[in-house]
């Protein structure tokens, strides 16, 4: 086994190996897609249940003012955007890696879509709680007008939690998915490197 | 090709390389079916643009390219797997060391020398690989004498 073509004969008759077999493949492929439609489908089904739940909420409650139900809205608007970041619909929209280029392409392929990931994932945050402020802003308006003090206390509770919720649990979520993600980009990044070696 | 042509000659080679990237008979199990997933799915893309097996296995390539992701999925299940694969088969005990020692090289490496056993011209591997011919050749030549290397030190050892 002193040179190279020994190993490539010690290779090529190696014993075959039982692959799964041909219909299980099918089977699964058909079983993978389905599920991803499921999946889908379910997103869709959750994200369009809790806008006519809030929306009902809206339109029962006897509300007076146009900035309730403004607030309402902005409320539905940063919730509908947590549930698509948080989803996996995100992945999928911004994930087109083309699996049959070569790859050094298909490394770049990832790059990219991890890059985007990380920027979607750090301004989604910031967009979702400027929405989420606004609307509770709006929201408890009403109950400000009609009640000074009661909607006092309701705008300092809600603005602490939000502070808390900004200035503590937010960076540390960005710097949790930061460092996971920029993990992995170190490593594709590597791999492509040795391309140029 | 119909799809069941393809898996038929395409799957034991795709298998090897696999086991080359990984060196774990069950994941590579899953990579093959993962590979053919993807194979069945874009078979309607395909058109002739390259030859299939440049597609096939640039499909495979990138499939264990991406393992990087899952990685840590998998260790957890990794032990089970190998202590009852050593019962079941008793491989011959130089295909095992020719895997362990293609799993070592670096992961591009290990793709190219599986592509090299398998006997793909060099224009092919380029191709796939997506690296000049000439590069190429200067990687192969390189990861042929690692290989050879190792081979021989374990065979004074034996």
């Amino acid at each position: 086994m002193s040179n190279f073509n020994d190993i490539q004969n010690l290779w090529q008759n190696q014993p075959d190996v039982k692959t799964p077999d041909v219909d299980s493949i099918i089977k699964a492929a058909n079983k993978n897609r389905k599920q991803m439609i499921t999946k889908n489908v379910m997103a869709l089904i959750t994200l369009g249940a809790t806008v006519l739940f809030i929306a009902y909420i809206g339109l029962v409650a006897d509300f007076q003012f146009v900035t309730t139900k403004v607030g309402i809205v902005c409320i539905i608007i940063s919730i509908i955007g947590a549930m698509v970041l948080n989803s996996q619909m995100l992945m999928l929209i911004l994930n087109k890696a083309d699996n049959s280029v070569s790859n050094q392409d298909y490394l770049n392929q990832l790059i990219a879509y991890r890059n985007k990931q990380r920027f979607f994932q750090t301004k989604g945050i910031a967009v979702y709680f400027l929405a989420l402020t606004l609307g509770f802003i709006l929201y408890l308006y009403e109950f400000y007008a009609r009640n000074h003090s009661f909607g006092l206390k309701a705008y300092v509770l809600t603005l602490l939690w939000i502070a808390f919720a900004w200035f503590y649990i937010r960076p540390k979520t960005i710097k949790k998915q930061e460092k996971k993600i920029n993990d992995l980009i170190e490593q594709i990044e590597s791999i492509s490197s040795q391309f140029e070696k | 090709m119909q799809f069941e042509e393809i898996y038929q000659t395409f799957s034991p080679k795709v298998y090897r390389l696999c086991m080359g990237y990984v060196n774990n008979s069950d994941w590579a199990k899953d990579l093959v079916q993962e590979t053919f997933i993807s194979v069945w799915q874009n078979l309607s893309k395909f058109r002739n643009e390259s030859s299939i097996n440049t597609w096939i296995f640039r499909i495979a390539t990138n499939n264990c390219l991406r393992q990087l992701e899952r990685e840590k999925r998998f260790e957890k299940t990794v032990m089970p797997v190998q202590v009852e694969e050593k019962i079941e088969i008793k491989r011959d005990d130089r295909i095992d060391f020719l895997y362990r020692c293609i799993s070592e090289l670096e992961e591009t490496e290990r793709i190219i020398i599986s592509l090299v056993l398998e006997d793909l011209p060099q224009a092919e591997i380029a191709d796939i690989v997506g690296m000049s011919d000439g590069n190429v050749r200067v990687k192969i030549h390189r990861i042929k004498e690692k290989l050879t290397e190792k081979f021989k030190s374990y065979e004074q050892l034996q």
